[in-house]
């Protein structure tokens, strides 16, 4: 019977089950190593029974969501990249690691254990937060597959290779054509982006917000009322540097196409260090009588310039891999990669094993 | 990685360290104690007068034992009444704490006495209470961090001269030849940081007919003053006093150019009063 792309003649077990390994160590063991170990620690203190008891329900749980999505790893391992039954596969991944995340929320008990015990803590936000990502995973088996659809198509010989591209005539702003993307390494760079601008920072900020709250002092009110005003500068910052990051990604290194996101990705980048730093003042007013003034004016423009610096470093990118990339016949950077990996094995198979050679004789007249 | 691309990734990391490095180092004196300012609060500061002005001194020592200089110490300060006004303007200069020392910052506060003319009779007898701006401001971590600190603090100058009496249980009469005088008792108590200081008392005596004799007198101040005045009266004011009559005596205190009286009455003399 001819499954199509889910045919087992497609299936590779060894790709299967490094898969299978590594998706079982990050669903199944490190949760619930840090489950077990985090509910046997919280019982023994008084004041977070409650809190490890909720945490030890997590356990079954965790059992269940990770050999399920154990097992689908190893699908989603064991098919090429490019084809209809890895997509499937990897997306069933994604959606099963939402449903997860969201069974741990245990419908709401985490919240109210963590409200009595620590402080209000808005747990949906920090669930919305990691939303922001987990919709990026869910994208990114789609743009593999697109990104590796027609090599797949080749090698099974369903459809004729493509010609290398010339380098005549290919002025600067042909360097945008959509031929010449990733959507992998776009939507991977924006997730990372996202990451480190968006879902980190505001976690960051969350997590402060509601310890600081608990505190219950006039005078941090001020400052409670900044990282208002911070979270949502760094939120509309964070998701321009998100957007814009998509494009860096997806463009190859030697391309304008890279290079000009890139550098709207840095000083945007800039901007966010700038207002992070809250602007190089800090001001803490106590009773309108006592005034503490800090100015670090000076080290956050180093930091700034710090930051400013990666322009530099797309520059050189630029420089350095554009003749490579034009003679190379404008290749996407996800396929250039894996060709790079293939042609490594491909050499190490050829090189004839040495023999060892013999121990020489005396040779008598 | 190509060559170049590895070349400009280590110099942008190696200028992030050197950043790093450069904040670690500023916060941990902070943290393990390297840096201390030790105000010296016996007996409130040291404080001195003369006749133009106040002083009043901390000594100030700072210790840095820290990674870098603190540079441009400056401590000012701002006195203002109750409407807001300023009276008094002062700082001292900028004095730089490098690493590994102990600077003593000697912080004078002058206060002109001409410049308090709203306050000065307020502050002489009864005390005034003002409002000090202290501003402290300095440079640290190679002058790229500037941290200040203001306060509000209430000033209390004042009184100098308190419990002024006249004991007009103790007066008596005196007579040297044809001359007369009434000698009267009075004390009155003086802040030390007044003592020392000229002041003058001025005692005037009078009866229905009139005044009989006043007399002013120079002294010097000292914590609680008991002394007496020789008021010379006239012959007359003498030969109704021994007939016996109620005599009044304003007793007065002069100390930086304000008074302060006080009034009261004895009966002296022969018969039933």
């Amino acid at each position: 019977m001819n499954f199509g792309e889910f045919d087992r003649k497609f299936v590779k077990l060894g790709d299967g089950l490094k898969s299978v390994v590594l998706h079982a160590v990050k669903y199944l063991v490190l949760p619930l190593f840090f489950v077990v170990f985090f509910s046997f620690f919280l019982m023994k203190m008084d004041t977070m029974e409650t809190i490890g008891g909720i945490v030890s329900e997590m356990q079954p749980l965790v059992l269940i969501f990770g050999i399920v999505i154990s097992a689908v790893g190893f699908f989603k391992g064991a098919y090429p990249k490019g084809s209809y039954s890895r997509l499937t596969f990897a997306t069933a991944v994604a959606i099963l690691t939402i449903l997860y995340v969201w069974s741990l929320l245990l419908g709401g008990g985490l919240q109210e254990a963590v409200n009595d015990e620590i402080f209000e803590l808005d747990l949906m936000s920090l669930f919305m937060l990691y939303m922001v990502g987990a919709l990026f995973n869910t994208f990114l088996p789609l743009a593999e597959f697109i990104d590796h659809r027609h090599a797949w198509l080749e090698r099974s010989e369903q459809v004729a290779p493509r010609e290398k591209e010339s380098a005549d005539g290919h002025l600067w702003y042909h360097d945008f054509h959509l031929r010449y993307g990733s959507m992998f390494n776009g939507i991977v760079l924006s997730r990372r982006s996202a990451n480190k601008f968006v879902i980190v920072p505001l976690i960051v900020i969350i997590l402060l917000k509601a310890g600081l709250t608990s505190l219950d002092i006039d005078e941090i009110d001020a400052l409670t009322s900044s990282l208002d005003d911070a979270y949502y500068v760094m939120l509309y910052l964070g998701l321009a540097i998100t957007a814009i990051s998509f494009f860096k990604g997806f463009y190859p290194k030697g391309s304008f196409s890279r290079f000009l996101p890139a550098l709207i990705v840095v000083l945007i980048s800039m901007y966010w260090v700038w207002t992070i730093g809250l602007e190089g003042k800090f001001v803490i007013d106590a009773a309108d009588v006592v005034t503490f003034t800090l100015d670090y004016t000076g080290i956050l423009l180093l930091m700034v310039c710090g930051t400013g610096l990666w322009g530099v470093y797309y520059a050189v990118e630029l420089w350095t891999y554009r003749r490579e990339w034009k003679e190379g016949g404008f290749q996407k950077d996800a396929l250039e990669g894996e060709k790079k990996k293939k042609k490594v094995k491909r050499e190490r198979k050829s090189k004839p094993t040495e023999e060892p050679i013999p121990p020489q004789q005396n040779v008598q007249p | 990685m190509k060559v170049p691309l590895l070349i400009t990734r280590l110099g942008i990391i190696a200028f992030k360290l050197i950043v790093a490095l450069i904040v670690i180092f500023s916060i941990l004196p902070l943290i393990n104690g390297g840096l201390n300012v030790d105000i010296d609060e016996t007996d409130d500061g040291q404080s001195s007068m003369d006749a133009n002005s106040m002083r009043y001194d901390f000594p100030i020592t700072i210790t840095n034992n820290g990674i870098y200089d603190i540079n441009d110490v400056t401590i000012s300060f701002t006195i203002v009444d109750d409407d807001g006004n300023e009276l008094v303007r002062g700082s001292t200069g900028n004095v730089d704490v490098p690493v590994g020392s102990e600077v003593e910052l000697d912080f004078r506060m002058t206060i002109n006495i001409d410049d308090l003319e709203d306050v000065k009779m307020e502050m002489v007898f009864n005390g005034t209470d003002l409002t000090m701006n202290l501003d402290v401001s300095a440079k640290y971590t190679m002058d790229l961090v500037n941290v200040g600190f203001q306060a509000d603090t209430e000033l209390t100058i004042g009184p100098f001269i308190t419990n002024i009496q006249v004991h007009t249980y103790s007066v008596n009469l005196e007579s040297e030849g044809s001359e007369h005088f009434m000698i009267v008792p009075y004390s009155f108590s003086c802040a030390d940081m007044a003592t020392g200081q000229d002041a003058s008392v001025h005692t005037e005596l009078s009866d229905n007919n009139g005044t009989m004799g006043n007399v002013t007198q120079q002294i010097e101040l000292q914590s609680y003053t008991y002394d007496q005045t020789r008021v010379p009266i006239t012959q007359e004011a003498y030969d109704r006093l021994i007939m016996g009559e109620y005599v009044n005596v304003a007793f007065s205190v002069n100390f930086l150019d304000c008074t302060s009286t006080v009034n009261g009455q004895f009966y002296y003399g022969g018969g039933s009063p």
